[in-house]
């Protein structure tokens, strides 16, 4: 296992989405080299920031009125 | 006998929709502006064009809900209506700029991958106002193919079938993309904290 493999690796590593051999060796890859150890934990909070960076915000009651009146002037009328 | 409309699958309020069942579509509303207005702004970045991508995604779920045959891909449906709609969007706002050359991430520098480990900081330095602009103006630096699979899986949360549905792509290929863009992030993250670390001594 080299470093290059592991960045190439890593998001199945992530996901745990490879084989139990190959997982093993990379575990053991990261345990020795601090180099690689370094891109598994800042790659995981690159993750984990985006997630938090752009929290999803409510559309504003106001914007959803408006909305609400486009339709209601497509929708056929209630029998 | 009332229908529990909130109680509804998806599926459900689909067909009634087809139907012309108002109640059912204001349901659907309710549950998908937020998806649909942050999906739009995201890929925007622009408060306005994101409301009227939600207002022109809501009116083509009324006028071409029938064509949508299997009722359960309502979302994932949604998402590529939504996708579409910004695209057109950008389109026309001419800001489809093509904002970095893929290639120069292809092959980055080894050293300069493994850098330096800012984890490990506070929360409140990984957190702060100003690393959260910086990030979320390096997503909207990313190129578009990398950007989009970054902000449907990363940010909204989607599963990668569903993003490749959406986008029509293979799986691998939305990983592939995801993979390079998340360490694009990386990258920028690296070197935004590690300049902050050296402003403040705590790299060594």
């Amino acid at each position: 296992m080299n470093c290059k493999k592991i960045i190439a690796l890593l998001y199945d590593y992530m996901d745990e989405d490879l084989p139990p051999d190959l997982m093993e060796e990379i575990s053991s890859h990261l345990d020795k080299c601090k180099m690689c150890k370094t891109l598994f934990h800042t790659y995981s909070h690159t993750i984990r920031l985006t997630n938090k960076v752009e929290t999803s915000r409510n559309v504003p009651p106001e914007m959803i009125n408006r909305l609400k009146a486009l339709l209601h002037t497509k929708l056929r009328p209630d029998e | 006998m009332s229908i529990d409309y909130k109680g509804l699958k998806d599926a459900d309020l689909v067909t009634k929709i087809k139907q012309s069942d108002n109640k059912a579509m204001e349901e659907i509303v309710s549950r998908y502006s937020d998806k649909v207005y942050n999906l739009g702004f995201h890929l925007t970045r622009d408060k306005m064009a994101a409301e009227e991508i939600m207002q022109d995604v809501f009116l083509t779920v009324l006028s071409k809900i029938n064509t949508l045959r299997d009722n359960a891909f309502f979302s994932t449906w949604l998402y590529r209506v939504t996708t579409n709609t910004a695209y057109g969007f950008l389109r026309a706002l001419s800001r489809g700029k093509k904002t970095m050359d893929q290639g120069r991430y292809g092959n980055m520098e080894h050293e300069d991958m493994y850098a330096y480990d800012w984890s490990t900081l506070p929360e409140d330095i990984l957190l702060s106002d100003e690393s959260k602009t910086m990030l979320t103006n390096a997503i909207d630096e990313l190129p578009e193919s990398m950007r989009t699979v970054v902000i449907m899986k990363d940010v909204d949360g989607l599963k990668n079938e569903e993003i490749a549905d959406t986008l029509g792509l293979s799986v691998p290929a939305v990983k592939s993309r995801l993979h390079r863009g998340r360490l694009i992030l990386r990258q920028r993250l690296s070197i935004y904290f590690k300049r902050y670390a050296s402003s403040t001594g705590r790299t060594r």
